[in-house]
């Protein structure tokens, strides 16, 4: 009981705001999405993060979050890759303070993604690089809740581009992540109706 | 602080009135305030007596149904599409929803607040027009196609008159009726009657109603002299005024005109004539608010002056098909009716043709052919038709011949400007091929008859199910007589016909899995035409020209024919005519809800039922063609 109470005190002053908030189940889901350089939580970082949040299923476009990252280790593939360009400096903003508005943004909404795992794990090596715990909001994916609805094995997997595609979705401004969490709310609202949640 | 999602939204809205009056600032300050709402089809965005939201809305994708109330009926009054705007209400007015806005497929609507939107409409001309405009005329875009130009209280008796088929509907009349004192003069009366171009003034005495003055007392009255033209109005009125409540539907209107014998009906604000006078309803008003009944749209058709005119009425025909398909109105009445006004149209633009280039030098037929000659055409798909004249002598062949496809290339345009574009395989009127003489037309068939598959053109089989739209019937009939004389007991033609019938893509694969396209731009769509349609419409075709079954063209029609005939497999074939429907009601609302001619299906779409209601459909599809196989042994040639 009292390492948690020492280690609560190393931590930042968001972080320990952000646990208080969990006391309430929330209402609120947040749709997100990171663009990294690359695949691996351990080495790669995160080059921007979007989101927004959906209560009452509805999108509440004021409710949105974006924050582009400034980033050391950036080369021309992953450019390429992501869409994302290394750009003008003073519109992106360091890591410690992306993740901290993230995190003041989050609080205790329940998390929607798509294979969230891995978003989820990026976001985390960031928090460990700020000396923060793991997040703890519950998570949805909404992949694992297309194949549930369709009943389909697990094993089978499913792109964004695939999801939106199936529910005739337009797929315009993707590879940004804001345009990929406006795209997953999107899926999320009509995957929520059709399981019944 | 930059929100993308919002600018996405920006990229939506400025593309629509009113939000194309707006700069790209206000846009953005409007999308960062918007939610998004996703609807399923058949959830309800607001009811008639809810309170008014604080948001009003635009649809993003998918389309919302506005729908009124009126003898316990729902009847949908007007259909909001991509980039239309509706539940303005709390704009201009602090009482509840007038309308019911349901999803009629999946949807996704933008709302936005009204105190945000406010301000632009308040500092922005353009834009409270707009609202003004689309709020009082029901339209969502009174800019839309027909209505530019017209005046809103045009626009609400168009709005109206497309609004339903059946009866319980309610009335659009006059809300703002002519009144008079008994003691005016009556030639006042008069005057003011043929300024204001109506039919009565209500005579009121504190505002209630006593009596109404008609065309018909003035006629009867004045003009025989009985009484001076200078008299009171108290002394011709009719007495007491039949008075009715506010909200009547068109039956009950039509019941107290009948019941009175009168032509006019007083609206008071409850009914009787002790209360203050709300409006009157003529009977013009009933046939206004009947125009959408086919019988109309056939007059209509043979009324109007242009394409365009034209291409008006199929809209109304389309609404029509769509109120009727989802009200279950069973499929083969609609397709008659359907079949008939879309003949009506053909006739129509033959008549304008003939009427602009001057009478025809021969005496002629044209003919329908495919979805058309069948009459199974339901939504705009292609032309296709031949035309046939009487055998002329050899020195006037080729202007006659002239004549005839300068007629069919007026008509075939007309009819691409209403919407049917023309076949692509050529097979229309205005190609020099289909457009012959009866002896050439005879001999035609003879070839494709008797020596299928010898000649280069292979036999079109689309030439055997005709319908007459216009010229001599008899015609026609020489026609029929020459394929069924060719036909009898012509074991070539029907092993031809038969193993063409046979020779379509199944629906499933060996998993009773459905089989989709694999490429081009309906990958993954099945081809519910190909697949499933054609086969059922070849085979009845084939069994038809086999029994010696004459005159029955529609697909369904000949499948139950063909069950009296044959009653040994009567079941099968009453199977086939169901399925047949079912299938084509797949394709009708798959057409309506995309606009186009529904050939391909999104399998994703569908419910679990609807796909198992589907695979029914091709059990007897099978078995038809099983059949097919043993009756024309084919087993052994292909």
């Amino acid at each position: 009981m009292l390492d948690w109470l020492k280690i609560n005190k190393d931590y930042p002053q968001f972080w320990k705001d952000y646990l208080g908030k969990f006391e309430n189940k929330s209402r609120r889901f947040v749709a997100f999405s990171t663009e990294t350089t690359g695949l691996d939580p351990e080495k790669d970082v995160l080059l921007s993060i979007g989101a927004v949040a959906i209560e009452n299923n509805t999108i509440v476009v004021k409710d949105s979050f974006e924050a582009l990252i400034f980033q050391e280790k950036f080369t021309p593939e992953v450019a390429l890759k992501t869409g994302v360009l290394k750009g003008i400096p003073d519109e992106k903003h360091s890591e410690s303070e992306a993740i901290e508005a993230f995190i003041n943004y989050l609080g205790n909404a329940i998390l929607v993604g798509h294979r969230i795992h891995f978003d989820i794990a990026m976001i985390n090596s960031a928090l460990e690089r700020q000396h923060c715990g793991k997040l703890k909001n519950e998570a949805l994916d909404i992949e694992v809740m297309f194949k549930k609805w369709k009943q389909i094995p697990e094993e089978k997997q499913y792109s964004l581009d695939e999801l939106s595609a199936s529910f005739k979705i337009s797929k315009s401004e993707r590879h940004t992540a804001s345009g990929d969490a406006f795209i997953i709310s999107l899926l999320f609202q009509r995957l929520k109706q059709r399981l019944g949640l | 602080m930059k929100n993308p999602i919002a600018e996405r939204i920006v990229d939506f809205l400025k593309n629509y009135p009113p939000f194309n009056s707006l700069n790209y600032q206000e846009l953005s300050h409007i999308a960062s305030e918007v939610k998004v709402l996703y609807l399923e089809k058949g959830k309800i965005l607001f009811q008639i007596g809810e309170a008014c939201h604080d948001s009003f809305y635009i649809v993003a994708s998918g389309a919302i149904g506005l729908s009124v109330t009126s003898d316990a009926e729902e009847t949908i009054i007007d259909k909001c599409d991509e980039g239309d705007i509706l539940g303005l209400r709390p704009f201009f007015a602090k009482n509840n929803y007038l309308m019911t806005a349901k999803a009629r497929e999946e949807s996704i609507v933008y709302a936005i607040p009204i105190h945000i939107f406010q301000p632009y409409v308040l500092s922005n001309p353009d834009v409270m027009n707009f609202l003004l405009e689309s709020f009082a005329s029901n339209t969502r875009n009174p800019y839309d196609k027909e209505h530019r130009g017209k005046l809103i209280s045009e626009n609400i008796i168009y709005k109206e008159q497309q609004a339903d088929i059946q009866y319980f509907q309610s009335i659009q009349y006059s809300k703002e009726p002519i009144t008079a004192s008994p003691e005016a003069i009556v030639r006042d009366i008069a005057q003011m009657m043929t300024d204001k171009l109506i039919g009565s003034v209500i005579i009121t005495k504190d505002d209630f109603p006593i009596g109404i003055v008609t065309d018909k007392d003035l006629r009867s009255k004045i003009a025989t002299g009985h009484f001076e033209i200078t008299t009171t109005a108290a002394k011709i009125m009719t007495s007491p005024v039949v008075t009715v409540p506010e909200d009547l539907s068109l039956a009950e209107a039509q019941v107290y005109m009948l019941k009175y014998n009168v032509d006019y009906l007083c609206v008071t604000e409850d009914g009787s004539d002790k209360s203050p006078v709300r409006g009157i309803i003529s009977e013009n008003d009933l046939v206004v608010a009947q125009a959408n009944n086919p019988g109309v749209l056939i007059k209509e058709v043979k009324r109007a002056q242009s394409a365009k005119d034209l291409k008006r009425i199929r809209e109304k025909l389309s609404e029509l098909i769509e109120t009727s398909v989802t009200k279950d109105i069973p499929l083969s009445h609609i397709m008659n009716i359907s079949g008939e006004i879309n003949t009506a149209i053909i006739r129509r633009a033959i008549d304008l043709a003939i009427l602009e280039m001057g009478s025809p030098p021969a005496r002629f037929a044209w003919l329908s052919i495919g979805s058309q000659g069948r009459k199974e055409q339901l939504l705009l798909t292609d032309q296709d038709s031949f035309l046939v004249f009487e055998d002329v002598s050899q020195d006037k062949y080729r202007d006659v011949k002239d004549y005839f496809l300068r007629l069919a290339r007026r008509t075939t345009s007309t009819l691409e400007k209403v919407g049917y574009f023309l076949s692509p395989d050529g097979f229309v009127s205005s190609n020099m091929i289909w457009c012959k003489s009866l002896t050439d037309w005879i001999k035609q068939y003879n070839n494709w008859i008797n020596t299928p598959g010898e000649s280069s053109e292979a036999i079109n089989t689309i030439f055997f199910d005709y319908e007459i739209a216009f010229g001599e019937t008899s015609i026609e009939e020489a026609i029929t007589e020459i394929i069924f004389k060719n036909v009898k007991g012509n074991k070539l033609f029907f092993d031809y016909l038969g193993n063409d019938a046979l020779k379509k893509p199944p629906p499933l694969g060996f998993f009773r899995q459905f089989l989709v396209e694999e490429e081009g731009e309906n990958k993954d769509l099945f081809d519910i035409k190909t697949r499933a349609l054609t086969p059922l419409i070849d085979a009845g075709r084939l069994l038809v020209l086999h029994q010696n079954i004459k005159g029955i063209n529609n697909t369904y029609m000949r499948f139950k024919q063909l069950a009296i005939v044959d009653p040994r497999h009567s079941e099968l074939f009453l199977n086939c005519a169901e399925a047949f429907l079912t299938l084509s009601e797949f394709r009708t609302v798959e057409g309506l809800k995309n606009d186009n001619s529904g050939q391909f299906i999104n399998l994703e779409e569908l419910s679990k039922t609807d796909k198992v209601k589907l695979k029914n459909c091709f059990i007897p599809i099978k078995e038809i063609q099983e059949l097919i196989k043993s009756r024309f042994k084919l087993t052994y040639f292909s």
